[in-house]
């Protein structure tokens, strides 16, 4: 459960990344290093506009870094292919997206499927494991719905098992309960935390809600392109434990 | 990922209806006009389709069925001694200007054949048989000449060039390319309205023994006859067509039509299969942001032009069925022989795949990083 971990998922080191438009340069990220171990849960928090999607896209090897170096699930991924890092999202990264982007001509289950046919399973046996992961997510009893069907919540639920779709070692979450009430953001994250620490995936969320803090293992702050601060659990356990009035649901989260 | 590319295309009614509208409507105006096309040229030979002649002889430089020049029927008796020929007749297709009842005029041509044989006469007979023409001055007209002659009934009396002829039987759907009506006759009585001398006639009508070689016989027949041109009946069908499609051009026309016509319903197609690629371009870059490889792109866009292409041209094919069914006239017959309906499905189809692969220049140029962006 320690960052410390010699089995790193992630490890990125001086990264740095720009945007061009015509000929305004929009520096967003500066000498970025960071490193996740395997089944950590961690937060990248900051303000908007302080980077964090970019980097999330990076981490997902949808975009590549300027300067520096990144590996990712012991793969050098610096330097690959725009087909290349295509095959490698394929098999080693799991997207649950903002606005979700789920398929809208499709029901719930060939949504998930979509993800398991794109890895090469057999229709039938991908239909099979989509059933088995929406049952995983508490939609057993929605499976043929199509997503206009569905509530909010239960959609945020269907991108989580489209993400889970043939284990990657890897999962990234922007803002996933931007568009929740606090109830069930909180529930989506509990469940997704939940998930991954049953099969040891490694998960980086992107967020700015206060009310899920307390899930993750470590904490990462972004501000104007670089990380200005860490936080990791056990240090805010320690200040929780000075804090003589903690959340009781916090600290139970906290396994305290 | 059938079922995406599918399911995808089915979630836009609109412009699903549009495309197959687009390649049916193709389709439909090839066939039609090919159709139309054929059942015109056809007419340019119909006397010789209709003819048992295994040759055709007549006067040098002839181009053309319905525009014959007189040769001596004498000139029959240096081919009839000859082995293979089982049968040579003298045959008319002469001019003559009907007078109407109504006191107007009309250009008619009139086919004569030999009373023996009525070789090369009328077909398709409505009243009337064709003994009934082996008498003289009698005619048979057809209905499709209703409105130029006045449609007259069988016993009705024509004056051709002032000479009297009795209408003895009628004919459905005979018309030659010039659409001026042919009235079949005995050969003397064609002759007579046509003011062909005796002794004279337009062709010669050869029946070859079966077996031998028609163009054999021809080229025989021909160093026997200099003074003519010898055909064999396909030849002389070609030579009929070609003197129509080159005198008036109307294959430039009809193909500038089919073009036009193909081109409206590719634009159709095109147009509605790239907006729906536009539609659901964040679908695709999600696809490809979860790791979709260029070639599933590519598959998934090319099935949905091909159901489209398909089912399409189904819709395209049943309405050609239908309009060629009911929509033929033996004024205006449409043609579509299987060639033109396969060619045709072939054509449409090659042609609306390629307009799916208009929009993968922009699919190829994707970028995965609007999926995270969250923009549209
Ligand atoms: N495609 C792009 N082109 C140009 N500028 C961009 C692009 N994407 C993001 N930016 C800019 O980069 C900065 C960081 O964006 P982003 O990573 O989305 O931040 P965050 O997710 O923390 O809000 C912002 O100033 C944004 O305007
Ligand atoms: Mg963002």
């Amino acid at each position: 459960m320690s960052a410390t971990s010699t089995q790193l998922v992630v490890s990125g080191k001086g990264i740095s990344k720009a945007y061009h438009t015509g000929r305004i340069e929009t520096r967003v990220l500066e000498d970025i290093s960071l490193q996740v171990a395997r089944g950590e849960f961690v937060y990248l928090v900051g303000p908007s506009g302080s980077g964090k999607t970019t980097l999330l896209s990076i981490l997902g090897c949808v975009l590549s870094p300027d300067t520096g170096s990144l590996e990712l699930a012991g793969q050098d991924v610096t330097r690959l292919s725009d087909q290349q890092r295509t095959r490698f999202r394929c098999h080693n990264i799991g997207f649950v997206f903002q606005r979700f982007h789920l398929f809208g001509g499709l029901t719930a289950w060939e949504n998930v499927a979509v993800a398991f046919r794109l890895l090469g399973v057999s229709g039938r046996k991908a239909k099979l494991e989509s059933l088995e992961l929406l049952e995983r997510v508490g939609l057993a009893n929605r499976t043929n719905h199509k997503i206009s069907q569905l509530s909010i919540g239960q959609r945020q639920r269907v991108a989580l098992a489209r993400a889970l779709a043939g284990n990657p070692p890897l999962i990234l979450a922007d803002e996933p309960t931007a568009s929740l009430d606090a109830e069930s953001g909180l529930q989506a994250v509990q469940l997704l935390r939940r998930l991954c620490h049953e099969i040891g995936t490694t998960v980086v969320v992107v967020t700015h809600d206060d009310r899920i803090k307390h899930l993750a293992d470590r904490v990462l702050s972004l501000s104007e392109g670089r990380i200005v601060g860490e936080m990791s659990r056990d240090a805010r356990t320690l200040l929780q434990e000075a804090d003589p009035n903690p959340e009781p649901g916090l600290l139970a989260s906290c396994g305290v | 990922m059938t079922r995406f590319a599918i399911k995808t295309l089915l979630a836009d009614k609109g412009k699903l209806l549009i495309a197959l509208t687009g390649v049916a409507f193709s389709l439909l105006l090839v066939n039609v006009q090919g159709g139309l096309f054929l059942g015109l040229m056809d007419k340019a030979s119909v006397l010789i389709d209709h003819c048992p002649a295994d040759i055709w002889v007549a006067h040098r430089n002839t181009e053309n069925v319905d525009l014959a020049h007189d040769i001596p029927e004498t000139w029959l008796n240096r081919i009839r001694g000859l082995q293979e020929v089982a049968q040579a007749e003298p045959y008319v297709v002469g001019k003559g200007i009907a007078t109407l009842a109504d006191g107007g005029f009309e250009d008619v041509w009139i086919i004569g054949s030999d009373p023996k044989s009525m070789m090369g006469s009328g077909w398709s007979f409505l009243e009337g048989t064709v003994d009934d023409l082996r008498r003289p001055y009698c005619i048979s007209y057809d209905t499709v000449d209703d409105r130029k002659l006045g449609a007259p009934a069988v016993g009705d009396i024509i004056e051709i060039n002032r000479r009297r002829a009795t209408v003895v039987a009628r004919t459905s759907g005979i018309q030659g390319f010039m659409t001026t009506p042919y009235l079949f006759a005995e050969i003397n009585t064609a002759r007579e309205y046509s003011r062909i001398p005796a002794g004279f006639c337009s062709f010669f009508l050869v029946r070859a023994r079966p077996g031998s070689d028609h163009a054999q016989l021809a080229a025989t027949i021909q160093g026997l006859l200099p003074e003519t041109d010898v055909h064999t009946a396909a030849e002389f069908r070609q030579l009929s067509k070609d003197y129509w499609l080159q005198r008036t051009g109307i294959g430039v026309s009809f193909g500038a039509a089919t073009l036009l016509g193909l081109l409206v319903g590719l634009v159709m197609v095109a147009q509605s299969l790239y907006a729906l690629v536009l539609d659901h371009l964040m679908e695709f870059a999600t696809l490809k942001a979860i790791g979709a490889g260029s070639g599933t792109l590519l598959g998934v866009v090319l099935l949905q032009a091909v159901s489209i292409a398909m089912a399409g041209s189904i819709v395209g094919v049943a309405v050609t069925l239908v309009i060629a069914k009911y929509g033929s006239t033996p004024l205006a017959p449409i043609l579509i022989p299987q060639a033109l309906l396969f060619g045709g499905i072939g054509v449409v189809f090659t042609l609306s795949v390629g307009a799916a692969l208009l929009p993968l220049r922009r699919l190829r140029a994707i970028d995965t990083a609007i999926v995270l962006q969250g923009g549209v």
